[in-house]
């Protein structure tokens, strides 16, 4: 991302309030079947105030560096996990927020929405995680079938290691911001001797082939059609 | 022993041949419509009994049965005294289900010994090959029946479980089989587990991993248990369909899909913590002779699984369960029965013998990995008796259960080699 400084600190945030653990053993197993050594709880840092003050200048810092000043209209957080980001990041950008449910609840134009959404808003969609981008290009849909303009993901933290999540969100298109991705966390892992060299090798040959690292350890081995 | 001095084979083409007439002759006896059919203590069961024991007897092997009527084959002339090496697996099968699930172990038993006998080798121990009986729980509710007896595990109640389509019980069953019922049903331990210095269980692997991770051989590092609930009933209340609003419902279909998926978002948040945990719930029904598209439900049953490594997750989420059950039995005025729990628990595998599985397998150069075993299987009751468990897992596509499970009998014969080098040629186990 284009702020100096910002992936390293991050990963140092994420890392100091024990977000990230490791396992190869007995592997994580993300929602959508993907086998990880790596499980990281981005949720957790809400609770250290310090930290997410710092995480909700940076996250408002690049998103107007990388979009602009006056180029939101609204917040939409995602369900419980990007409520209480989003929350705090359209009070910094002083913008209405509203947050938007993973399936509708009934039907009508505002069935996966809380608040309120006048159509044509052009939003920030915010959440505290992208994995494969799946769950966000699901969301970013059903925003613009509520006649908003969701052009832009603000994430925390992003996976960047299934090549197809990149595809995915340019496809529609949608721009992703992120803070940091597992290569920022693996650096500073490394550099703080936060994780044993081994593990972080076993992690590097995740990130660089996660279908096969996940089908070796009994998870899915392809990205799944959306 | 290393790379440069490689452990020497001993089985050879004609062996391979034998084992795939001996999986042949079983397969055409348990034929069923699209897979193979072996209910647990059923003629079928005991007819691929006769075929595996007439070919040991061929090959000057004795057999006999014991008081639980599983098939123990020996070597004639063995040293008594001292504890025993047994080896083996079940020979039924659950309904249209694969021939080599169970049976591979046995087969590869029998291919140990009487290679043991031709060669005359001087064997450590003596050795014996067991094909046990009712290991599917899918014919009377409960699995490992055969090994269970053998330790004296089950109870009179367990005796009563009926058969799944005939509804007859399980000691009559027996009977008929040739076990001693009453001593069965006493709980008297049918062998002196001091007797038995080890079980080592060949078994093709149920899951996909060891064809994704290529490897032919798979030393089992542990196996998860399951807690079960074969009959469990939701209770509501039946109704008219358009006449009740949906404040005043009981619906029991409604309040099970509820838990279901409550179950189900659990279960991906501990996953995704890394907890070894599966969820099933394999059958569901309302009663057709009442249901009907007009009628709210007032009732369905249900059976619940849980399986874990871990003997605290699985009580841990069996408490989870019934946390939830009683928020939707307030909220939805139903009530859940859960009937009889049935608990197997998770088992340990003895560390010597997968170190001793591992050594061999790199002295003979096969390819190999470590993998927990998902399924149950009869080394888990011989493992929770102390007595030191191993298992070896045999490739195998398609998975299991299904009449389209796919070992290579090119694998199996790489799986028996190992078998064959842990009980005669490795050195002492401190036991």
């Amino acid at each position: 991302m284009s702020l100096p400084g910002v992936a390293s600190m991050t990963a140092r945030m994420i890392l100091e309030a024990g977000a990230v653990k490791y396992s190869a053993d007995q592997p994580f197993f993300l929602s959508s079947g993907w086998a990880s050594p790596v499980y990281i709880d981005v949720q957790r840092l809400i609770s250290f105030p310090r930290i997410r003050a710092a995480l909700m200048d940076y996250a408002s810092e690049t998103v107007l560096a990388d979009v602009g000043f006056e180029q939101f209209d609204t917040v939409a957080a995602v369900e419980s996990s990007g409520i209480a980001y989003g929350a705090w990041i359209a009070e910094r950008l002083a913008l209405p927020l509203q947050y938007v449910h993973r399936r509708p609840r009934g039907f009508g134009r505002e069935a996966q929405i809380e608040g309120t959404l006048r159509p044509g808003a052009r939003v920030l969609l915010v959440d505290d995680i992208s994995t494969d981008g799946r769950s966000k290009a699901e969301l970013c849909r059903a925003l613009r079938a509520m006649e908003a303009r969701a052009d832009h993901v603000l994430v925390m933290f992003f996976y960047d290691v299934f090549p197809e999540a990149r595809a995915l969100l340019a496809a529609l298109p949608v721009r992703l911001h992120y803070l940091a991705t597992w290569r920022d966390i693996l650096a500073e892992a490394a550099r703080s001797g936060y994780l044993p060299a081994a593990e972080i090798e076993d992690v590097q040959r995740f990130i660089q082939n996660p279908g096969h690292w996940s089908l070796e350890h009994g998870g899915i081995g392809v990205f799944p059609r959306a | 022993m290393g790379p440069d001095n490689p452990m020497r084979p001993v089985f050879d083409r004609a062996d391979r041949e034998q084992a795939a007439e001996l999986f042949e002759a079983v397969r055409r006896i348990s034929a069923a419509r699209v897979g193979v059919t072996r209910p647990s203590f059923s003629e079928v069961e005991t007819a691929a009994m006769n075929v595996i024991a007439e070919a040991a007897a061929s090959a000057g092997l004795a057999t006999r049965h014991d008081a639980a009527a599983n098939l123990v084959i020996e070597m004639p002339g063995q040293p008594a005294g001292k504890a025993a090496y047994w080896m083996g697996s079940h020979l039924d099968s659950v309904p249209e289900g694969g021939n080599y699930d169970g049976l591979a172990g046995v087969v590869a038993g029998l291919l140990c010994l009487a290679k043991a006998r031709r060669l005359g080798i001087a064997l450590r121990r003596p050795l014996a090959v067991l094909g046990l009986r009712g290991e599917e729980s899918a014919w009377f509710g409960k699995p490992y029946l055969g090994s269970y007896a053998l330790f004296g595990k089950l109870s009179p109640h367990d005796l009563e479980r009926r058969q799944r389509d005939t509804g007859r019980p399980l000691a009559e069953y027996m009977e008929k089989a040739g076990a001693d019922v009453r001593r069965i049903a006493a709980g008297e331990p049918l062998v002196d587990a001091q007797s038995i210095a080890g079980w080592l269980e060949l078994h093709i692997e149920q899951g996909p991993i060891m064809v994704a991770r290529e490897a032919p051989v798979g030393v089992v590092t542990g196996i998860r248990g399951n807690l079960r609930h074969l009959s469990a009933v939701c209770r509501g209340a039946a109704g008219h369909s358009g006449a009740v609003p949906r404040w005043l419902r009981k619906d029991a279909v409604f309040a099970l899909a509820e838990l279901l998926m409550r179950l189900d978002e659990n279960w991906q948040a501990l996953n995704s913590r890394g907890v070894d945990l599966v969820v099933t719930s394999g059958i569901v029904g309302t009663d057709p002779r009442q249901h009907s598209i007009s009628r709210i439900p007032g009732e369905v049953s249900f059976s619940l699984e849980i399986r874990s490594q871990s003997l605290e997750t699985l009580e841990a989420f069996y408490q989870l369960v019934l946390v939830e059950c009683a928020g939707i039995e307030k909220a939805r005025g139903v009530k859940f029965d859960f009937g009889e729990r049935v608990l197997s628990e998770p088992a340990l595998i003895d560390r010597e013998w997968a170190a001793r599985l591992r050594r061999i397998c790199g002295a003979l150069q096969y390819p190999y990995i470590d993998i927990p075993s998902g399924a149950g299987h009869d080394a888990a009751t011989f493992a929770n008796h102390g007595i030191p468990a191993g298992m070896i897992f045999i490739r195998n596509d398609n998975g299991s259960h299904n009449p389209d499970e796919k070992m290579d009998l090119d694998d199996f014969m790489m799986g028996t080699e190992v078998l064959y080098q842990a009980v005669t040629s490795e050195p002492e186990a401190p036991r």
